[in-house]
């Protein structure tokens, strides 16, 4: 019985890990000297109101694919929008002249490469992506 | 001085265009000129054969089915030179009433960022006075089939410069405030209400063209998290305006002043020359990603008696349950000066009465012109936008418009009308961004 437990026990402990391990994170490349961004800083950068970091250098944001999990998880934990409603504010943001969206890319995989070649990019990753040229600068998680 | 300064602008606006068109091959390569495009194709069902429909003066009114009023493309280019200039240009396809191939340019100007919390723009920009100021013709950015009619045709005409313009942004608690001021001027060629057969002491012809200069526009907008609010306020001036007023000219000069003094007056009431006109407007919008409130008013204030006084606005609630996001509005649009005399003035007692009767006969044509600027009427909308793909979204909407007597300046009027009307116009369109 007590063994029963053990392992209903090790059971969850297992889903919760790889339920924190799929979290998604925000992330900037090993280069960049910024260590940790708000929540608020990073709504700066995505929703286009600010095009540069904290300390003034050119930050470029970079999206998932449209349709992903991964972005519609990221929007959602940001600004509580859906990727319909965070399309149709980048369109009135893009066609208006005021700004312009986060990076789009093919693949993940493209994305993900972008992001670790420019310290300038700053996007988002689930935490099992990360590695050693990235660096997470915030988590949703608990806050 | 002005016009120096709009041809200034105009040299400039083309440098700009210039130099876009000579880095762009160049940049291409490392992706900082960006291209990207929207698109509308939209079909019109208006049910009066008397009263054309138009949702931007500039634009020609139709009656029973058309394409031509929501149907349009538009392609953009941004293009950034460094991190701190970057420029922007716009063309936009549809149909409209002046055939200037430069007037396709919506947008088109050269920007400065000082730090980031300043821009600095000039060139050709989007008046910004209300919410959907700046991307009114982007059909897939916002809720309805188009803008209301009441609030949003009612500035069409002001609603591009050129000049200059500042803005300022900054966090401000949870939100973000913006505030912005612009200067410049804008000409405009648009459709007049009455018939071409229509006779009144100011216009003769379908189109007019109107220039406005001295253009001083203010706005300030907060968002914080679910909701946004803003405030505008637009002055300017009349420089130009193409129907000329002959016939008083002529009447004042063959009776003068002291046989009717009150026709210089009566001449100044129509004078365009130097006429100012305010707008004050005032919006807020709340979402919360299911239920979504839109909601402005705005107050137009002219010394012109062929720009009338009015108040206009309108509210709309929108429900997304899923893909498919349904709404109703209802906006309106009234006179705040109540109606303006026709009385042709002072006339000398000692006139003859032979000339008496004359200059009374001006009267009703006084009453025409007023009439045809005069706009009152409230329409009812409902429909629905459905989300097709990331990047279409389709919209239906059905518009029910209660007109008041003599009070049709938002359409073009085909026919004689002797009492007020009711116009239903139904509308289904696609629209895209690629």
């Amino acid at each position: 019985m007590r063994l029963a437990n053990i392992q209903i026990l090790g059971f969850l402990l297992s889903l919760c890990l790889a339920f924190s391990a799929q979290a998604v994170v925000v992330v900037v490349s090993k280069q960049n000297p910024i260590d940790s961004l708000s929540k608020n800083q990073i709504i700066d950068i995505y929703m286009g109101r600010y095009n540069t970091f904290p300390d003034g250098i050119l930050a470029k944001p970079l999206d998932r694919t449209a349709n992903s999990s991964e972005k519609q998880q990221f929007y959602h934990a940001l600004v509580n929008k859906s990727e319909a409603k965070i399309n149709a504010y980048w369109a009135r943001l893009l066609f208006s002249g005021r700004a312009s969206p986060p990076g789009r890319f093919d693949s993940n995989d493209e994305m993900l490469s972008e992001l670790k070649r420019s310290h300038q990019t700053i996007g988002y990753v689930l935490e099992s992506e990360v590695d050693d040229s990235l660096k997470i600068v915030y988590r949703f998680d608990n806050k | 001085m002005s016009k120096i300064l709009s041809n200034k602008l105009r040299i400039l606006f083309c440098l700009v265009l210039i130099n876009i068109l000579n880095v762009s091959n160049a940049l291409a390569s490392d992706d900082m000129v960006k291209f990207s495009g929207y698109a509308t194709l939209g079909a019109i069902y208006n049910d009066s054969a008397d009263l054309g429909f138009h949702s931007n003066f500039k634009v020609p009114a139709r009656t029973g089915f058309s394409l031509a009023p929501d149907s349009l493309i538009g392609a953009q280019a941004n293009i950034e030179f460094t991190p701190h200039w970057d420029a922007v240009i716009q063309a936009v396809f549809r149909d409209k009433l002046d055939n200037k191939a430069l007037n396709y340019i919506d947008v088109g100007f050269l920007r400065y960022h000082l730090g980031s919390n300043w821009e600095f723009r000039v060139g050709r920009m989007n008046t910004d006075i209300y919410f959907l100021s700046e991307y009114k013709s982007v059909g897939y950015a916002y809720l309805w089939a188009r803008p209301p009619s009441e609030f949003y045709t009612n500035v069409s005409s002001v609603s591009q410069f050129e000049g200059a313009d500042v803005l300022y942004k900054r966090s401000v608690g949870k939100g973000f405030l913006q505030v912005k001021l612009g200067y410049g001027g804008s000409d405009a060629t648009i459709g007049t209400t009455g018939s071409e057969n229509d006779t009144n002491i100011v216009t003769t012809d379908s189109n007019v063209d109107i220039k406005f200069g001295d253009m001083l526009m203010a706005s300030v907008a907060y968002q914080q998290d679910k909701w946004q609010i803003r405030a505008s306020f637009l002055d300017s001036k009349i420089k130009n305006f193409s129907e000329d007023l002959d016939i008083i000219d002529d009447a004042i000069a063959f009776f003068p002043p002291t046989i009717w003094p009150g026709g210089p007056i009566l001449r100044d009431r129509f004078e365009y020359r130097g006429k100012k006109q305010q707008f004050y407007g005032l919006g807020y919008q709340y979402d919360d990603g299911l239920w979504l409130v839109q909601s402005e008013i705005g107050f137009t204030h002219s010394l012109w008696d062929i720009i009338q006084d009015n108040v206009s606005g309108y509210i709309s609630v929108g429900y997304e349950p899923e893909n498919i996001t349904y709404f109703a509005t209802l906006s309106a649009i009234e006179p705040t000066r109540g109606t303006l005399s026709d009385s042709v003035g002072e006339i000398s007692p000692y006139a003859p009465d032979a000339v008496v009767a004359l200059i009374q006969s001006f009267s009703p044509l006084i009453r025409a012109a007023l009439d045809q600027s005069r706009i009152k009427q409230h329409t009812f909308s409902i429909g629905a936008k459905w989300h097709i793909s990331p990047a279409v979204v389709a919209k239906f909407q059905v518009d029910r418009s209660v007109i008041a007597d003599n009070g049709f300046a938002l359409w073009q009027v085909n026919n004689n009308l002797d009492s007020g009307q009711t116009v239903n116009v139904t509308s289904l369109n696609v629209n895209w961004i690629f």
